[in-house]
């Protein structure tokens, strides 16, 4: 018999996990595991306790908020038109916290496009500027998330490139080729990332 | 009934026979066996192996490290079962060689002591019998003889007397051609091949040997076995080290970042390696495995017990990179191979980037992270002084050592990779294929493009006969063996391997199990770069391909179309080595196939009985004319084929899992 040993405190209205009681976790469910989910549990349930309006009847997300997220994303763009990059980073990072700041209830799945095109735009500002390693942060998280448009590939390469990871600029741009074979962005990049890998191994 | 009907083995005829056998069925093959494991190693090829005067700081560690694993493979406990064995075998041996001539003198066959057939009439036996009773009776013995010759002589009498005496009556005699006794026919006797102290002893002490033997001794062995097999996987890791394994990948989250050094945090969990380095916690194992790749030495634990723990570390790496592909996993296998070779060829963790050139002896790391180049190719074009800055290195004898491992690393360049299913133009839907790829062998002195097109055509043409379309792997063993690992870092002694992982392009799932090539032609390294250039101007003439084939498992989609894949072939040894190349199955209906052959192989004429047969079935037939048969036919078909084939779709759609991922995968697009 495999039980979770969890306890509900009455004083806070939450529900804890004794580490004590680690070993006796059944298999696949790991104590850190255990604790982040009843961490997310807590802050559900706190959140819907202290909630003001009417009882949310679905996980619709709010639509204010998304107009806040549109605001940011758009004022961003404009930014990045006229080469304020400093700016439009920080209208696209705005734009992420209110999006992912959302109350918890509200559907992760309806909202992620808003946070993918944040995420996006913020990689292109730091690509412009030149911040490579902060533009592979998000664009590894994009990919991650299974955002798989082909511009993310070429975004990710690009980063990859600067930072002098040649194999992986190719690996990104054949794996966005996979999804739009017929990309002639991502075929020039390609025979540019080849030209400069066969230049650093010395046989061009 | 203490008199038993059979008759004991007293005069030890024939048990030591069996005992003979029995030992020596039990001991020459593991004899051999344990030999042959002995020399295993020394008669490998070693074409193509990089041999190198570079000796680490360790080199005496790993000297005596390797020398104790190998007196410990001549002086164990199976080796000693062996020698007792062999003693026992010869101690047999011996018995029965000086055993046998007492045992045949008990028989008596009065044809055979007067030398006659036994058909010989009465008369032939009376003037034998005075002829030889003449000879040996005792009063004319010469005076000459000694004491014992003339006993010898008085015995043997006495037995031609006998043998005449019953060869002189006639009931006798025939009673000796009938039953081979004097007295007729015998009681028929059951022997047995025992000693009668073994089943008739009086004594306990032989009851009690047998139930231990029985009731203890053999339960245990068995036990101790089954535990063996029980607590070991397949690839040799500690099943409680799997489960511990998969417990890791279960929990994996792919928003975390993973290094080698979560890898090598995960295997100083596993039981093995607390054996190896016991009373250490963790973070000092880990911090163990960091300061080896970083080649540094000297503290926490014993160096023989740390030789001893890093050693353990490809199996169980390896153990971790079939589990992590079984999930399907590409993040965790690909710091798996990378763990493995950062291990084998002791390069720092931390050098991202710069793998190629630290992996060589002698280098500087401080140096060479701070320096602009990153390949090996790239060091082969610099002056003398600049490969000297770039790896930190300052005498000409340690930068040749290091060049002289740089240009010996195998790097493959691919030239041609294909799905090929034998017998098939192309991937037929449904099929089972396996990639087949071409690739060419260079050292890092080489410099040039070579291409698929540096070849004229036919170099690629791969013969289909009767045995490749039985085996089509077998061609593979007809390259060389590649030779054992430059690793003078790692405690023991590593195969060169490259392990090939198959993932599809758009989840970046893995689909097979890795596969190992164990089989290449490294010869090309051998070619000065004079050579190379040369060869590469004249169609690669001294240039030799080398093949890789991944076999798959899993059988292509059932649908026509184009389905991408990434394929990479990562050496378990060296960086910058490694292929990564993306891969498009096309499935598609072998229609066209199907014309040809009907073209190849004439319809049966309608007059023959197979023409007969196929009219009836409604297949088209040739007249007596030379035309086959018109368009329509043709058309109809085909058509047939068509629909034959969609029938088998059904089947096969609940095999293939490759569909489904991309429709998952599109789900998020949509939304």
């Amino acid at each position: 018999m495999s039980s979770l040993h969890l306890s509900y405190q009455k004083t806070n209205k939450q529900v804890a996990f004794d580490t004590a009681n680690k070993d006796a976790l059944p298999l696949g469910i790991s104590s850190e595991d255990l604790t982040e989910q009843l961490v997310q549990l807590n802050e559900l349930a706190q959140q819907l306790i202290s909630f003001d309006g009417e009882a949310p009847k679905n996980a619709e997300p709010t639509k204010n908020i998304s107009m806040g997220v549109k605001k940011c994303h758009e004022a961003g763009l404009s930014c990045l038109k006229t080469a304020k990059f400093e700016e439009a980073i920080k209208h696209f990072s705005e734009g992420i916290k209110i999006a992912t700041n959302r109350n918890k209830w509200e559907s992760f799945q309806l909202t992620l496009f808003e946070t993918h095109l944040c995420l996006m735009n913020r990689a292109d500002a730091y690509l412009m500027s030149g911040k490579y390693p902060e533009a592979l942060q998000d664009t590894d998280l994009l990919i991650k998330t299974m955002n798989v448009n082909p511009d993310n590939f070429y975004r990710r390469s690009i980063a990859h490139l600067e930072l002098g990871f040649l194999n992986e600029a190719k690996v990104d741009l054949e794996r966005g080729l996979a999804f739009q074979p017929n990309n002639e962005k991502l075929k020039r990049q390609l025979l540019v990332v080849m030209a400069k890998i066969f230049q650093e191994d010395g046989d061009l | 009934m203490s008199n038993s009907k059979y008759n004991y083995d007293e005069n030890s005829e024939t048990w030591p026979y069996f005992a003979i056998t029995l030992v020596g069925v039990l001991v020459i093959p593991s004899t051999v066996s344990s030999i042959s494991s002995l020399f295993a190693k020394e008669t490998k090829n070693t074409n193509g192996a990089i041999t190198s005067t570079f000796k680490p700081l360790t080199f005496q560690l790993i000297k005596k490290f390797q020398s104790k694993s190998k007196a410990s493979k001549l002086f164990n406990a199976r080796n000693l079962l062996l020698v007792i064995g062999w003693g026992i075998l010869l101690y047999l041996g011996n018995y029965v060689a000086h055993k046998e001539i007492e045992s045949t003198a008990v028989l008596f066959d009065p044809f055979e002591i007067l030398g006659i057939a036994a058909s010989a009439t009465d008369k032939e036996i009376k003037s034998i019998y005075r002829k030889l009773s003449i000879k040996y009776h005792p009063d004319k013995l010469s005076s000459s003889l000694s004491e014992i010759e003339k006993q010898k002589a008085e015995e043997t009498f006495v037995l031609i007397n006998k043998a005449y005496k019953s060869l002189t009556d006639a009931t006798t005699k025939e009673n000796f051609l009938k039953y081979g006794h004097p007295d007729g026919p015998q009681a028929i006797t059951q022997g047995i091949a025992l000693p009668k102290f073994l089943i008739e002893s009086q004594g306990t002490v032989l009851v009690l040997a047998y139930v231990f033997v029985i009731a203890i001794l053999l339960p245990f062995i068995v036990r101790y076995w089954w535990n063996n097999v029980k607590s070991y996987t397949k690839k040799g890791i500690r099943t409680e080290t799997s489960t511990m394994f998969v417990e890791k990948i279960l929990n994996y989250k792919p928003t975390t970042l993973l290094t080698p050094i979560t890898i090598l945090a995960w295997i100083s969990e596993s039981e093995e390696i607390k054996e190896a380095l016991p009373k250490l916690p963790q973070e000092d194992i880990v911090e163990i495995f960091i300061a080896h790749c970083s080649r540094q030495m000297g503290f926490l634990a014993k160096e023989q017990d740390k030789l001893n723990a890093i050693s353990k570390v490809p199996v169980l790496v390896n153990g971790l990179l079939d589990l992590a592909c079984h999930f399907r996993n590409s993040e965790i296998a690909l710091a798996c191979i990378e763990t493995l070779r950062s291990v084998a060829s002791a390069v720092p963790l931390s050098g991202i980037r710069k793998q190629q050139l630290l992996q060589l002896p002698n280098v500087d790391s401080k140096a060479v992270e701070k320096s602009s180049i990153s390949t090996l190719g790239k060091l082969f074009t610099l002056s003398e002084e600049e490969q000297k800055k770039a790896l930190g290195i300052e005498s000409s004898a340690s930068l040749k050592e290091a060049l002289d491992v740089a240009s010996s690393i195998p790097l493959l360049k691919v030239l041609k990779a294909q799905f090929v299913v034998p017998g098939e133009d192309g991937v037929p839907p449904g099929s089972i294929a396996h990639i087949s790829v071409k690739v060419m062998i260079k050292s890092a002195k080489h410099h040039g493009v070579v291409t698929f097109r540096t070849f004229p055509e036919d170099k690629f043409h791969e013969e289909e006969t009767f045995e490749t379309l039985r085996d089509p792997f077998k061609m593979l063993k007809d390259q060389p063996d590649l030779p054992p690992a430059f690793a003078p870092y790692f405690p023991t002694s590593m195969k060169t391997q490259w392990t090939s992982l198959l993932a599809i392009q758009k989840d970046g799932k893995l689909v097979e199990q890795p596969a190992t090539t164990t089989n290449l032609d490294l010869s090309n390294l051998k070619l000065s770069p004079e050579e190379f250039k040369a060869s590469l101007k004249d169609k690669g003439k001294d240039f030799v391909i080398g093949t890789i084939k991944i076999p798959l498992t899993q059988p292509a989609p059932p649908k026509e179309g184009n389905y991408e894949f990434r394929l990479m072939i990562k050496s378990n040894n060296y960086f910058g080595t490694d292929l990564d190349l993306p891969l498009v199955m096309v499935v598609k209906n072998p229609t066209e196939k199907v014309n040809e052959k009907i073209y190849e192989v004439p319809a049966p004429s309608d007059d023959s009985i197979a023409g007969a047969m196929a009219q009836m079935r409604g297949e088209p037939v040739s007249t007596s004319g030379d035309e086959y048969f018109d368009s329509e036919d043709e058309e109809e078909l085909v058509e047939a084929d068509g629909l034959g084939l969609d029938d088998e779709d059904d089947d096969w759609s609940d095999i293939d899992t490759d569909t489904d991922d991309e429709e998952d995968q599109e789900d998020p697009k949509e939304k």
